[in-house]
């Protein structure tokens, strides 16, 4: 049986075309798939009309998000709120993964009371340091890239049938071997310190409510 | 003063004695705001302000994973 999943990823600026790259290649090997249906509301296509529409048609099992956010909101194309209180309730029994500031806090709690089967997400600000010499090619930013590797290896888990706590353990190690092991051949500016803070930023505030247990 | 206001305002200045040392320019994008800059940390750090606060609590965890005691 086909499983159905949906991935919002706006990319109206510069740390949305960040978000945006971290899911490119996660999104060409997952619309190769037979056993998983992905609807992809990439850039302008990530609106709250659309988000609502594919929730209450498809029902799909695993919502994506990538984007800005807050406590009570994650934002798709040009600041839009595609998911808050108001219509959370389309995410019953679905496992929700957002990449963006502080979600978790309090729409993850509501999502659960609401039905919602897990909600992993950041308790605090989502951090990334870029490299401003490659602001247009985000795929060859290698201070991105142990940021990308995290968010990709809990995707990864949660569409190859981890549970939800496994994708999250998995992640957490990655953080954890990334914060002990990064090291920048060519470093003119200093940056390996911060990127270390923000590594172990996001990893302190990645976090879950809902049933660890949870399965894609 | 307590023994824990002591701890943490000695964890304090260190976090800022070494984000002093990094380029104050340098961007940290982020999945809710803007941007942000060492030097915003650094101000939010000596404000002490909940953000401030949380700052200091990563970078000693940080300083613990890369020293081994972090579990």
């Amino acid at each position: 049986m086909t499983k159905t999943m949906i991935i919002s990823r706006p990319n109206y600026d510069l740390n949305t075309s960040y978000l945006f790259d971290f899911s490119n290649e996660f999104i060409k090997i997952i619309k190769d798939s037979k056993e998983i249906h992905v609807t992809d509301l990439d850039a302008k296509n990530a609106t709250r009309e659309k988000f609502q529409k594919h929730l209450e048609k498809e029902k799909p099992k695993l919502i994506f998000l990538n984007g800005y956010g807050n406590r009570n909101s994650v934002f798709g194309h040009n600041d839009e709120i595609i998911l808050d209180e108001k219509n959370i309730d389309l995410t019953k029994d679905a496992i929700i993964y957002a990449i963006s500031c502080d979600s978790l806090e309090h729409l993850g709690q509501i999502s659960i009371e609401k039905g919602t089967k897990a909600y992993i997400g950041y308790k605090a600000r989502f951090m990334v340091i870029s490299d401003p010499t490659h602001h247009s090619t985000p795929h060859k930013d290698n201070n991105a890239l142990p940021f990308k590797k995290a968010c990709t290896i809990l995707i990864n888990g949660l569409v190859s049938g981890f549970t939800v706590k496994e994708a999250l353990d998995e992640t957490k190690k990655e953080y954890l071997h990334s914060i002990k092991t990064y090291t920048k051949k060519d470093d003119p500016f200093g940056d390996t310190p911060m990127i270390r803070f923000a590594l172990t930023w996001n990893l302190l505030f990645l976090g879950m409510y809902g049933d660890p247990n949870a399965v894609f | 003063m307590t023994e824990n206001s002591e701890i943490y305002d000695e964890q304090k200045k260190l976090v800022l004695a070494r984000f002093k040392t990094l380029n104050p320019d340098l961007k940290i994008l982020l999945g809710g705001e803007k941007t942000l800059t060492v030097k915003d940390l650094i101000k939010a750090v000596e404000q002490g302000d909940d953000f401030g606060k949380k700052i200091v609590e990563v970078q000693m965890k940080m300083l613990q994973i890369l020293g081994g005691s972090y579990s």
